[in-house]
């Protein structure tokens, strides 16, 4: 059983498990669900006193609590130490009485051990080996100093026998009963392998294993339907009821208690009788059809509901003809087994573990997305920014490229309207005008802008040619002359402010702002067409 | 050109600014080629005259106060021929302009 650290860190492991219901392993669902039902029973079976944990270590002013009263009292009863009416007293009183003194010290007695009349760790243990079926109990611990089998031993086997089918209840008496293996050794010979060589003490250390006795009988293979088989058959019957019983089928009573009913019940009403005669039959002719309004039938069906996926009918089928195929449920119960109750915390433990471990690679799995994440997210910063760049890169491009056009254009055009102005000076100066690659025509220019023309009058088109030429020079030498006159007018306003003050050359800048227009146009007629070359 | 010639040539422009005369000669235009340079111009334009080599076609005189007048012989001279003369008229006027212009403020003071 369970103690009390034991039941808190199993709560502690059940709570921890639901928080983490979010596996969807199958297997480990499976796991927390059988704990989780395991922990309502382990509730349930205190409720009604199917369990009881271990005995306080400290004893307060010598006074059990009630449930622990009756369990104890309980066990002293069924090993033939307590009358069932001392019992009855002695709960109803809530104290212990002479008579359970009296119980508790003769068990002591002969368990060997300190006589005090009171229930601590080491008797409590004591009952709890000999009486339950839960653990297999050590028989060299109840050996006589000279070897040989101490009372409590002899008390706990008539008991378990009892409780196989095997014998009867231990009686109310001072003296322990003799030890019988007879029916046991018989039974097990047929039903267990290896049996023929054991001794009486490897005997009794089967009979107090239960685990042991189910693995053999699943792995039966006989026949035990003849006639003398009749003892075999009770036992499994027996077994089967106390293995129904560990699994939580409380109600089924052990076969012997029908029988004293039926005793107690003998002259009761004939209905009543005749049920339990029913009942009765089962046992006492160990049938092999099992009567369908016994509890065993429930609990069986129950089982068989639980291990098979079968069909109702055939579940029936199954519980009426138990004996039958009886191997294949303590087969199934073996299977069942291996998922140990005993190393419940070790495997919960082991769960946790292995959930921390599930904790980790999640936090590895979460650390990598965000790690993989955080670099996506670089990659985005460093593409927004090359597109930044390039956009940048296109519109200083963009912005550049039509001011270094402005520049170039205004330095081609001062350099052309230089170079034209030039050529049109010359003109003004010149004697005369021929153009290059031009000898259709000539003009004679005199100092007064009068001109004598020459022309060729059989090449008509280098002569108009030649015209065009004559008037643009004249257009570009007038945009010069005006250019020029600004010029000097800047410079005759530049050399006003140094010398009468500054209001002159921003009078002078304010008219050139009106001659704006008239500059622009010369310049524009200065850039017209290429520079016209005078052949010198 | 040296700066005396510059001179000269704009005192005389500035002289002769009132008006502005265009003849238009049609012909063998080699003569008038080989006359450039030499000291003499109008000498050599008079005997190619008298040569008949080169034959005058248009003269036009404008007045600084509009007044024009144009001299034309009996036969029209060729189409490119007068469109020539009205470009050196154009030119002529456009050259006055800007001679105007350039010396405008000496113009203003005398």
């Amino acid at each position: 059983m369970l103690s009390k650290q034991d039941s808190n860190e199993l709560d502690r492991g059940l709570t921890l498990m639901r928080k983490n219901l979010l596996s969807t392993d199958i297997n480990e669902l499976l796991i927390v669900n059988r704990y989780e039902q395991f922990s309502v029973d382990l509730v349930d079976a205190k409720t009604k006193n199917l369990i009881v944990g271990l005995p306080d270590k400290v004893v307060k002013d010598k006074v059990y609590d009630k449930e622990r009263l009756q369990v104890i009292c309980d066990r002293l009863h069924n090993l033939g130490y307590l009358n069932k009416a001392n019992i009855k007293s002695v709960l109803n009183n809530n104290v212990i009485d002479s008579a359970l003194k009296t119980a508790i010290e003769n068990f002591q007695l002969d368990a060997n051990l300190k006589i005090d009349g009171w229930i601590g760790d080491k008797t409590w243990l004591a009952l709890q080996q000999l009486v339950t079926f839960e653990e297999p109990t050590k028989i060299h611990l109840w050996l006589n100093k000279s070897g040989q089998v101490n009372n409590a031993l002899k008390r706990a086997t008539q008991l378990r026998l009892y409780s196989l089918g095997l014998g009867d209840k231990p009686k109310l008496s001072p003296t322990a009963p003799a030890l019988t293996l007879i029916k046991f050794r018989k039974v097990a010979l047929t039903l267990f392998n290896g049996v023929e060589e054991l001794n009486e003490r490897q005997l009794l250390a089967l009979l107090f294993d239960q685990d042991r006795m189910i693995q053999n009988l699943s792995l039966f293979s006989g026949n035990i339907h003849a006639p003398e088989c009749r003892l075999e058959q009770q036992f499994i019957i027996a077994i089967t009821k106390v293995e129904l019983w560990l699994y939580g089928a409380e109600s089924i009573l052990p076969d012997a208690n029908l029988i004293e009913q039926h005793k107690k019940y003998r002259a009761g009403a004939r209905r009543r009788r005749k049920r339990v005669n029913v009942q009765l039959n089962v046992i006492e002719k160990s049938s092999l059809k099992i009567n369908t309004s016994s509890f065993f039938y429930k609990a069986l069906n129950s089982t068989w509901n639980k291990l098979l996926d079968k069909r109702v009918s055939e579940i029936k089928n199954k519980s009426s003809m138990y004996i039958t195929t009886f191997p294949t449920f303590f087969k199934l119960l073996n299977e069942l087994d291996e998922v140990d109750d005993r190393n419940l915390i070790q495997s919960l433990d082991a769960y946790v573990k292995k959930n921390k471990k599930n904790i980790k690679t999640i936090w590895k799995r979460a650390k990598n997305f965000a790690s993989k994440l955080f670099d996506g997210i670089k990659r985005i910063g460093r593409m927004i920014k090359r597109f930044l760049g390039r956009v940048v890169d296109v519109t200083v491009e963009w912005l550049a490229r039509p001011f270094y056009n402005l520049i170039v254009g205004i330095y081609k055009t001062l350099n052309t309207s230089i170079e034209s102005t030039k050529e049109a000076l010359s003109f003004l100066f010149s004697r005369y005008l021929k153009f290059k690659n031009n000898n259709a025509a000539l003009a004679i220019k005199h100092n007064d802008a009068d001109m004598n023309l020459f022309i060729d009058d059989q090449n008509a088109s280098d002569v108009i040619d030649f015209s065009q030429k004559l008037l643009l020079l004249s257009k570009k030498l007038k945009a010069a002359t005006k250019l020029i006159s600004t010029f000097l007018t800047l410079l005759k306003s530049a050399f006003l402010a140094l010398t009468g003050g500054w209001w002159a050359f921003f009078t002078a800048c304010v008219n050139l702002y009106k001659d704006f227009p008239e500059l622009i146009n010369a310049i524009t007629v200065l850039n017209e067409g290429n520079i016209i070359q005078l052949e010198q | 050109m040296s700066l005396k010639e510059v001179i000269t040539t704009a005192k005389g422009a500035i002289k002769d600014l009132t008006e502005i005369e265009v003849q238009t000669y049609t012909g063998q235009i080699e003569v008038a080629v080989d006359a450039i340079g030499t000291t003499d111009f109008a000498a050599i334009l008079e005997s190619a005259k008298a040569t008949g080599n080169i034959k005058l076609c248009q003269v036009t005189k404008i007045t600084i106060d509009g007044d024009a007048m144009n001299l034309v012989p009996d036969t029209a001279p060729p189409e490119h021929a007068a469109e020539a003369h009205k470009s050196a008229l154009e030119a002529g006027q456009n050259v006055r302009s800007s001679m105007l212009e350039l010396f405008k403020d000496l113009i203003e003071k005398y």
